[in-house]
């Protein structure tokens, strides 16, 4: 190529890059059609050939889904699921985003409360319900903070990564400028840290489902966990497998959901990590 | 106040000593330096002898140990919103699109809408950075993105420049793309800068004054004056004779200094 010949331009380079990208996702998606169909026939054979009491087959369950849909069960309890963990989500937000910008910017608020989040961090969660139970009854009031409870951690720790590592360069920056500290949390140390806050949500969430979980089986009278009780000491397997089903797709739905909330919010980070 | 701003030059450092460790690390002692109005002053010198530090003193970000720094006649404590510093990383904040960059100091000083909006299209247009208006400094290159830098500084109208190696993470062509620019610059309107750099050219290619640092415990070994006519022109300049006779005489006091290993680099520079 001579030097004269026109230098490539964004638009050239871009195509280029999508193309490649297209074919791999394409070859990508057909390893894993197959791989799903090969995994789902096995299952079918094998599931057939034993005791419905104690394992069944995607048909089934399927048969099972449409049943448990149609007469508005599914959609019963996934919604009383559903509605705590926004609610237990939304309170350990907004209890542990801003308690993560304190602790990281305020030695004394560190100070006063490492201890207590760093045992109860280490705490295995599922310990505590039963006593969340005794206090909060088995209502929606004892879910939601079983489920603040398991999300807040994640998100405190994560923000208050976020904080910490926040470039001192960029800091002495708005400092050079003449900053104020509060102009500095909103320009400088929250858009610096929100890559770190939203993969705390997206922690958070995984959690939050283990949490839902665990409350609905201690309290034992909605949403799936009940469920997934319910069919499991009545023997009714494929009607097991719809919560749990139901469980994993809300688990990939909402990490998909907060991966594109992390591109969309912060492209820059997805860029310097591809470097 | 205007009257008094007149007597003063732009900036007096008057006995400046900084210490680090509790006294342990002298990085400058007792030094003494005026920027008149008007003025390029770069600062030459061996590695780790404080010029960045020196420059983040007048900027009021760092506290002198010792001394004082007096800007137009008041002493600085804290950054002033009258100068404005070009940093050697950039310093560009990634979440910010170029314009959004550039109007960040002056968003800081609660300027009105329309005028940030035309002092950001002003200054874009001055570093040639049209069409990049949303880019996000990822997507730029290293020249690119120190030119958002100068434009972001060049926006606040600041009274005195402050250059931290500005030029020192680009490459060696964009380098001196960015140094012609740089010269028209400050020949199309008079500036006052503070100029920090390690390349010895570059400082007396831009410098009204070249002041040459020693190594640590550091200080001010010589104050050039760099006789060249303005508007001056990077490469009739190079060709001086006197051009060569200042590099060596530089490159002589800075290897007076007898640090084989950072003179080295210096050379690397070059």
């Amino acid at each position: 190529m001579s030097i004269q010949s026109s230098p490539p331009t964004q638009s050239n380079i871009n195509f280029k890059q999508k193309n490649t990208f297209v074919q791999t996702l394409k070859s990508d998606t057909v390893v894993r059609a197959l791989s799903l169909v090969f995994v789902l026939t096995v299952w079918e054979i094998y599931g057939r050939s034993v005791n419905p009491i104690l394992f069944t087959y995607p048909t089934a369950v399927a048969r099972a889904f449409v049943e448990l849909i149609s007469n508005g069960e599914l959609f019963k309890y996934g919604a009383q699921s559903i509605q705590v963990l926004i609610y237990g989500m939304f309170a350990g937000c907004v209890v542990g985003i801003p308690m993560g910008v304190l602790t990281a910017r305020y030695r004394v608020f560190d100070k006063a409360t490492d201890m207590y989040v760093n045992a109860l961090y280490a705490t295995p969660m599922v310990a505590l319900v039963p006593l969340l139970v005794l206090w909060f009854g088995f209502g929606v009031q004892a879910k939601v903070i079983v489920i603040f409870l398991f999300t807040l951690f994640p998100l405190l720790i994560n923000t208050y990564q976020g904080v910490k590592n926040v470039d001192t360069k960029l800091l002495e920056v708005s400092r050079s400028f003449c900053s104020s500290e509060r102009q500095l949390w909103f320009d400088v140390i929250l858009p610096s840290a929100l890559p770190y806050i939203l993969a705390g949500v997206r922690l958070s969430l995984g959690r939050g489902l283990v949490g839902m979980v665990i409350a609905d089986f201690y309290t034992s009278i909605s949403g799936l966990g009940y469920m997934v009780v319910v069919y499991a000491n009545t023997f009714q397997t494929a009607k097991l497998f719809v919560p749990i089903v139901t469980l994993m797709i809300l688990g990939i739905f909402g990490m998909e959901f907060t991966k594109w909330l992390e591109r969309k919010l912060a492209p820059w980070n997805d860029i310097r990590k591809e470097d | 106040m205007s009257i008094a701003q007149g007597e003063y030059p732009v900036v007096e450092i008057r006995g400046a000593t900084k210490t680090f460790n509790d006294g342990q690390v002298i990085t400058f002692q007792d030094l003494n330096l005026t920027i008149e109005k008007n003025k390029i002053i770069c600062i030459v010198g061996p590695s780790g002898c404080g010029k960045t530090t020196l420059l983040r003193c007048i900027n009021g970000l760092a506290k002198l140990s010792k001394g004082e720094i007096l800007f137009q006649g008041c002493k600085v404590s804290e950054p002033d919103p009258r100068m404005a510093m070009v940093f050697q990383q950039f310093g560009l904040f990634p979440w910010k699109t170029v314009k959004d960059n550039i109007a960040y100091p002056l968003k800081l000083r609660q300027v009105n809408r329309y005028e940030i909006e035309s002092a950001v299209k002003k200054n874009i247009e001055t570093v040639g950075l049209c069409g990049f208006e949303d880019s996000y400094p990822y997507q730029l290159s290293g020249g690119m993105q120190q030119r958002v830098g100068l434009a972001r500084a060049l926006a606040t109208e600041p009274t005195l420049m402050l250059m931290d190696e500005p030029f020192a993470a680009v490459d060696a062509q964009t380098r001196e793309v960015l140094q012609g620019e740089l010269l028209n610059l400050i020949q199309q309107k008079e500036r006052t800068m503070v100029f920090i750099t390690h390349s010895i050219d570059e400082a007396i290619i831009l410098g009204d004054k070249v002041a040459v640092m020693s190594k640590r415990p550091s200080n001010i070994l010589e104050l050039l004056d760099v006789e060249f006519e303005k508007p001056r022109d990077m490469k009739v300049v190079k060709g001086l004779p006197r051009f060569n006779e200042l590099r060596v005489h530089i490159w002589d006091l800075l290897m007076s200094q007898k640090n084989i290993e950072e003179a080295q680099e210096i050379e690397h520079t070059k």
